[in-house]
């Protein structure tokens, strides 16, 4: 898996990517939307901090699959958030490369689409 | 008439504060460039990162595509970016700093179910059954919590410290208080505590607490959200994220704008960033903003986020209406009235100390963060060493409070104006043994009824609330007279502020 300079990833044909969702506090509030992808994975809970899928790319050169991950920082229905609290999401390829982001708030909600082209 | 005068002071400032509470929209009017402050961070980061700047440049297009950015700042909604803005402090009803009912100069008719997770403060004034006024301070304390900050240094990280230690979960629900009687102090100014200035201490154990969003009693409803409504946000951003990226127009513009921010000189990205980023945000608003088919997803994607806050909201209201059981046991030392017109008729003997055990019964109501609280405390009050007439037992209490969340003053925070009913059976002389009024010997066992209602004013974003409560007192515990005070105090959650200092 390579991250190329316009944030797009380019993953060698049926290559596993693994998405990881780590929150700094608890519950990890993350909601995953996986699209044209060969397979995927449920979304499992290791514990009360992260989420995780896998998914495999697609073995027809050229093709595109998405991922879209959302986190949410609200602790409440007012909307109280932790300044100090954060999300990472890591991104790593089963044939090397991996890629890091943290979300950060405000706004207590945040979303990537992260957009995948089989070599 | 002493108090008359107070009274009408108090109920001015109680009324234009409750007026100009009243008088505020339900939800102030947040500041579009708040929205980018979590964007700008995560933008610091990536440029402070090390790596050339081509190793940079994926990152800040990523970061760039975050389209709930540029939704909360440019949406003509105020009340979606509000949402989206949320607020970095806590509310909750259910923590009490301040001294117990039963210290002199408590401001609290009632006990609350929970205390500060880590440590509170309280400054009070005033005096709710005793006849005299007292002024107390109060330091409220969770030892087990404070050690396991010490051990992680972070707020969020200490909540993980023991997380799965059935012992260190059953100590971090133990807290303790400790109150000093300032109007005793030999200080010039302030408090200097000291065994002389020593006015009492509890211990407070929840008995069944599970307010908290964190607690895993929790975890299968928010992995449901985010398996249903989590999954349905995203599904409704993919399609967003896609009607942007087929306007073709959109890569360019991406990398015109990761260019202008990989260019910021790193030794003033904090004075450079946040403008570079509004910049950038205005700037798509011109390109893309009005694109018919645009206009179109977001629609779409803003009923998503919608849809999303309100199941969510369901669920907290689940969590704020679970109820809160706590044990409390405070011990008080008692003294005589400062104001030297209350003499014991037996000099020789001291006071006797009290203990109070209370049980105390929370439970919120439907609504969501306004929706009110009910509290219910039972006590039991009893001397140290027997009364003049042999007797142990002082009294018993029965306490009922509705707290109501008053709309949102903007720049203030959200008061709250509570309504608070005591029945307080005097079985024994209030002091443990007789005394002496005004040169007069009296005995005062009986049934007193008191009624109070109180104002809390929090401080933005400073974890401070200020306390002001009136008291109608049927009698007070020494004098058979109805009793009309007011109460004033500072009371200081350190939870709020350490959550920010990270």
């Amino acid at each position: 898996m390579k991250v190329q300079p316009t944030g797009d990833f380019v993953a060698e044909p049926q290559e596993n990517i693994t998405f990881s969702v780590t929150r700094k506090g608890s519950p990890c509030n993350a909601g995953f939307d996986c699209q044209k992808w060969q397979s995927c994975t449920p979304v499992t809970s290791p514990d009360l901090h992260s989420k995780t899928k896998t998914c495999t790319a697609t073995s027809v050169s050229g093709s595109q699959s998405t991922c879209s991950i959302n986190v949410d920082f609200r602790n409440d229905s007012a909307g109280t958030y932790d300044p100090g609290d954060q999300y990472t999401v890591t991104i790593t390829g089963s044939k090397g490369g991996s890629y890091t982001d943290t979300f950060t708030p405000p706004p207590t909600l945040s979303a990537q689409t992260y957009v995948f082209s089989v070599e | 008439m002493k108090h008359s005068y107070q009274i009408s002071f108090l109920l001015v400032v109680l009324t234009l504060c409750v007026s100009l509470a009243l008088a505020q929209d339900s939800t102030s009017t947040p500041a579009r460039s708040d929205c980018l402050k979590g964007t700008v961070t995560d933008l610091r980061n990536a440029l402070t990162a090390p790596g050339t700047a081509d190793e940079k440049r994926p990152h800040v297009s990523n970061i760039l595509r975050r389209w709930f950015v540029y939704v909360c700042y440019l949406s003509p909604v105020d009340t979606l970016r509000a949402q989206l803005l949320g607020k970095a402090e806590e509310k909750r009803l259910d923590k009490q700093p301040g001294a117990n009912n039963s210290t002199a100069g408590s401001t609290s008719l009632a006990n609350k179910g929970s205390s500060p997770w880590l440590l509170g403060f309280a400054l009070e004034h005033g005096g709710l059954t005793q006849t005299t006024d007292g002024n107390t301070i109060t330091f409220r304390g969770n030892l087990a919590n404070s050690i396991r900050t010490l051990l992680n240094s972070t707020y969020l990280g200490s909540y993980q410290v023991g997380i799965n230690d059935p012992v260190v979960q059953s100590l971090s629900r133990l807290s303790f208080g400790v109150s000093f009687n300032t109007a005793t102090s030999s200080a010039p100014q302030g408090v200097s505590p000291s065994t002389n200035t020593f006015s009492g201490a509890s211990a407070t154990y929840e008995l069944y607490n599970h307010r908290d969003p964190r607690d895993k009693r929790w975890s299968s409803k928010w992995d449901q959200l985010s398996a249903t409504a989590g999954t349905e946000l995203a599904q409704s951003y993919t399609h967003f994220d896609a009607a942007v990226r087929r306007d073709t127009r959109i890569n360019d513009w991406v990398k015109s704008q990761a260019d202008v921010i990989l260019a910021l000189p790193q030794d003033s990205l904090d004075q450079q960033l946040p403008t570079a980023l509004e910049n950038a945000v205005k700037s798509f608003a011109e390109e893309f903003w009005n694109v018919p088919e645009l206009q179109k997803s977001l629609s779409d994607f803003t009923a998503g986020i919608s849809q999303y806050i309100q199941t969510e909201d369901a669920v907290f209201a689940e969590i704020k209406r679970t109820p809160i059981v706590t044990l409390d046991y405070s011990f008080v030392r008692q003294s005589l009235p400062s104001n030297q017109t209350v003499t014991l008729t037996q000099p020789s003997t001291s006071l006797p100390d009290l203990s109070t055990v209370t049980l105390v019964l929370e439970k919120g109501f439907s609504g969501g963060a306004k929706a009110p609280e009910l509290t219910f405390n039972a006590s039991g009050t009893w001397f140290s060493k027997p009364a003049s007439d042999g007797g142990r037992v002082r009294d018993a209490r029965a306490t009922l409070q509705l707290d109501v969340p008053l709309k949102e003053i903007q720049n203030i925070g959200l008061p709250t104006l509570s309504f608070s009913g005591q029945f307080l059976s005097l079985l024994e002389e209030p002091l443990g043994q007789k005394v002496a009024l005004n040169g007069v010997t009296i005995s005062r066992t009986g049934n007193m009824g008191v009624f109070q209602t109180k104002l809390s004013i929090p401080v933005k974003d400073s974890g401070v609330k200020i306390p002001i409560a009136f008291t109608y007192a049927s009698r007070t515990e020494l004098v058979k007279e109805k009793d009309v005070r007011g109460n004033v105090g500072i009371t200081f959650d350190l939870d709020s502020l350490f959550a920010k200092a990270k």
